[in-house]
């Protein structure tokens, strides 16, 4: 604990002084006389103030929770001396809420007595969060001096992000060597019929078709079939711009459609990685199964608006990440050069780019007086930059605040149906 | 009255600074009326508990803007601790205003009232170099200054 002065201190020193010496002058013992409190709280003041010893504790319910989720904790508070007003603040980190707590509070603690308050955390926004931050401020008991002190040992909370129903999810157009859920657009083996052509030699006897071979007049027929295989899909969460407040904003959507994918993905036996694209770039190589769900999770948790003003390139993420005949699967308001750059060098590059526009219109406020036109150049602006997107072939769909991410991803699958291929 | 209006903009402006100013107006009231002898010297230990309780009500009035909630017992456990320094005060006042029985002060008297002077000053300042530390959550510039100010001298 800090022991500082409180801002009465001076004043109080200097009116006890000055009225004694104005009483002194001016040869008036009832001017010194009306000194007489100010001297005492001085006195009580220097006589009274201790540390008084305290230590916090906060107990969570859950280490981790969904986001929306309320999540009970209990706050512990012993002072191994009496404390006549002690001002709690807990200071929450951004997206969490104290619910029904008054914050700040003034309370009577006794000496070595433990007090115990239950309170109900309200997680707002996903994150990963450190709570233990709570100040403590205790005075003497005329409050001239002032014990100050941030306690309590840090508790690691983890709010995952809430996830959007889906149905559907865009497959890459090209599959991998790996055997997957995915069919394959090759022949070999597999359970797809694929269709019939005469036998080879080196053809396996039980692959002929017996049926086709008696249409065909008695020439031997092999049916040939569509093996399943792997696929590769990278998310390219883009986190250099963000519309909106915090738990509201084109990166809480961003973040929210980037795990429910995640799941999706992961849930059959496709590859998935993670580019993070933004001041601080970050990457997860593809991998499958539950183990990278929660590491794609957790490194979305940590994902946040870092301003930098360097020109970030395709160059800069590693190749592993990027696994050729993989579908990159963007998510981006599409508000930074940096990112529309990057995913068109990508296309340019040949690979399978596919862009959910996290619509940032929803969040701007009602244009100024005089804004109006300088709006509708900006969305034509944009208008332009998704048909130059379309025509390189990525395909591109809106998804604004409010409606579900099944009806974007379905517009995305319906553009690479019909979207060129470069 | 002034003093009344000096407290009233304190508290409407939110300015702790004027507080000190609006006592020191009360008191030179009180000390005009004295010289013009339309006031008793009894009443100073009552008008001392009245200052008094007007300093720390204000002041609790002004920092209730940080929207600190007061539970009840500790309200009134401050309540309690204002008054008992109000009537404390008043009490030493009131014995001290009968040992100098209402008369002009002599030498002794004068000794006594400066040494009581510097032993404020002091208590003080010692008070407030105890508590000069930054508070923890001070930005760096600050606790560096404070370092600086009170590292002793290298060598």
């Amino acid at each position: 604990m800090t022991r500082r002065a409180s801002a009465r201190l001076v004043p109080t020193a200097a009116l006890a002084a000055g009225l004694l010496l104005a009483g002194l002058a001016l040869g008036q013992p009832a001017l010194a006389v009306l000194a007489a409190p100010f001297a005492l709280a001085l006195a009580l003041g220097l006589m009274l103030a201790r540390d008084p010893g305290l230590r916090g504790d906060l107990d969570l319910e859950h280490d981790h929770a969904l986001q929306g989720a309320r999540i009970g904790a209990r706050l512990s508070i012993v002072a191994a001396h009496p404390v006549a007003a002690l001002e709690l603040l807990m200071r929450m980190p951004e997206g969490l809420a104290l619910e029904d707590a008054v914050n700040p509070v003034a309370v009577r603690l006794p000496g070595g007595d433990a007090r115990q308050t239950d309170l109900v955390l309200e997680c707002r926004r996903w994150g990963a969060y450190r709570l233990g931050s709570l100040v403590l401020r205790s005075r003497d008991p005329v409050g001239l001096l002032v014990y100050e002190g941030q306690t309590l040992p840090v508790r690691p909370l983890r709010v995952y992000p809430r996830e959007e129903a889906l149905r559907s999810i865009a497959r890459p157009r090209r599959t991998q060597a790996f055997a997957g859920d995915q069919v394959s657009t090759a022949v070999g083996d597999g359970i797809e019929f694929a269709g019939v052509r005469p036998f080879a030699p080196g053809d396996r006897v039980h692959g002929i078709n017996w049926r086709a071979t008696a249409r065909r007049g008695g020439v031997l027929q092999v049916t040939e079939r569509h093996p399943e295989r792997a696929t590769d899909v990278v998310l390219f969460v883009d986190a250099f711009s963000e519309t909106g407040a915090a738990e509201d904003s084109t990166l809480e959507m961003t973040v929210r459609a980037a795990a429910t994918l995640a799941r999706r993905y992961l849930g059959g036996r496709d590859r998935l990685g993670l580019v993070g694209f933004g001041g601080v770039l970050r990457w997860l190589e593809p991998g499958i199964g539950p183990r990278q769900l929660y590491r794609i999770v957790d490194a979305l948790l940590d994902t946040r608006l870092t301003l930098s003003q360097a020109w970030t390139g395709v160059d800069a993420i590693p190749a592993r990440t990027l696994p050729p005949r993989s579908l990159v699967l963007a998510l981006s308001p599409l508000l930074d050069r940096r990112t529309t750059w990057a995913l068109a060098d990508l296309a340019a590059r040949g690979f399978d780019v596919a862009i959910i526009e996290v619509a940032p219109e929803p969040f701007l406020g009602e244009p100024e007086p005089g804004d109006d036109l300088a709006r509708r150049l900006w969305r034509l602006r944009r208008e332009g930059l998704r048909d130059e997107l379309s025509r390189m072939g990525v395909a591109t769909a809106r998804w604004s605040r409010g409606e579900p991410l099944e009806t974007a991803l379905l517009e995305v699958i319906e553009r690479r149906r019909s979207a060129r291929i470069v | 009255m002034p003093a009344a209006v000096a407290v009233a903009a304190a508290i409407g402006v939110g300015r702790a600074r004027v507080l000190p100013w609006a006592v020191a107006l009360m008191a030179g009231g009180y000390s005009l009326g004295l010289a013009l002898d339309r006031l008793p010297d009894a009443g100073a230990p009552v008008l001392a508990a009245v200052l008094w309780i007007v300093w720390e009500l204000a002041h609790w009035s002004l920092e209730a803007r940080d929207g600190v909630a007061w539970e009840r017992e500790a309200a009134i456990l401050r309540l309690g601790t204002i008054g008992a320094v109000a009537v404390g005060g008043g009490i030493i006042g009131a014995v001290g205003l009968a040992a100098a029985g209402g008369d002009t002060p002599g030498t002794a008297a004068l000794a006594l009232g400066a040494g009581a002077v510097i032993l404020l000053l002091a208590m003080a300042g010692w008070m407030g170099v105890q508590g000069a530390e930054p508070p923890p959550d001070a930005p760096p510039s600050a606790r560096r200054e404070h370092e600086a100010t009170t590292a002793p001298p290298a060598g």
